[in-house]
């Protein structure tokens, strides 16, 4: 319960991150069942099944940049050089960073809804 | 203790009540077990403390007084923020990763590793790195939640200090 008390944002990205994460391995245990199902003719694709792949982009998306994020703090380009007043969470190119990652996320899935529906 | 004021975790002694505007809900710290009502036992803090060797080493001309280090005005007041650590836990009690993993180090113990680690006067850097390094207990099990940060009474900023120390193990 501890992840879900209101704190900083970057502890609900470090949760989506477990998610997320989980659910690309799901995916691709799933994906490799399905298209062996499928080479079988053993199953057929459902319409909604794109509408799938689009959140599944999105979640890709978001683990990758998020992954980017962390590799980046790790090795010194996302933390300040000195010591702040305030947490280093606020440290402006971070902050930055992490509304980037927000928009492209949110970019990515309706793009890709918008090339599923076209 | 800690205290949540507006849903945000504080130390009990350093919450204000002004005027009972808020709603104010005190109770034991987590991830500590609980000794009695409020009470919580602190010891594994101070076990893993023990670990890290949280003290300058100098050189041995040093000790025996036939050398002088000196520490930079500006490395001064570097070290100085992140050794204003009370041992408080509160940033153990805020710690995802410390909810799950009870053997990891955590934010007060890494964050005065880096203190130790960062000094130029002392000599167990390296060691001290070889005990964060590993994967169970050590710097890597930090998901960069920040929180520690976030509810740090004292500004010590111990994930800050984290990422610092893995920067140090990288290079």
């Amino acid at each position: 319960m501890m992840w879900f008390s209101k704190l900083n944002i970057e502890r609900l990205l470090a949760l989506l991150h477990k998610i997320t994460g989980w659910t690309i391995l799901g995916y691709l245990i799933v994906h490799v069942i399905f298209v062996n199902r499928l080479a079988h003719g053993e199953l057929t694709e459902p319409e909604i099944f794109k509408y799938f792949l689009v959140l599944i982009g999105s979640v890709v998306v978001f683990h990758a940049m998020n992954g980017i994020r962390i590799i980046l703090i790790e090795t010194g380009h996302l933390i300040p050089k000195h010591h702040m007043e305030e947490p280093w969470i606020y440290y402006k190119p971070h902050r930055i960073y992490i509304w980037i990652m927000i928009i492209v996320t949110i970019l990515s899935f309706f793009i890709g809804l918008y090339m599923v529906i076209k | 203790m800690k205290s949540y004021e507006a849903q945000t975790p504080k130390l009990a002694c350093k919450t204000l009540i002004v005027n009972g505007k808020k709603e104010i809900t005190i109770e034991p710290m987590d991830n500590f077990p609980v000794i009695k009502d409020l009470i919580v036992d602190l010891d594994s803090v101070y076990r893993k403390m023990n670990k890290i060797i949280p003290r300058v080493t100098p050189p041995e001309e040093v000790i025996q007084g036939k050398a002088e280090t000196r520490l930079k005005p500006e490395d001064q007041k570097e070290l100085w923020s992140f050794a204003q650590c009370i041992i408080c836990g509160l940033c153990y009690s805020a710690c995802p990763v410390v909810e799950t993993n009870k053997d990891f180090l955590g934010p007060a113990v890494l964050a005065m590793v880096y203190r130790f680690s960062a000094d130029p006067r002392d000599t167990l850097g390296k060691k001290r790195l070889e005990i964060v390094d590993d994967p169970i207990i050590g710097i890597w099990n930090c998901r960069v939640a920040g929180s520690c940060s976030f509810v740090c009474p004292r500004n010590v900023d111990p994930s800050l200090a984290i990422q610092r120390l893995k920067e140090m193990c990288i290079k």
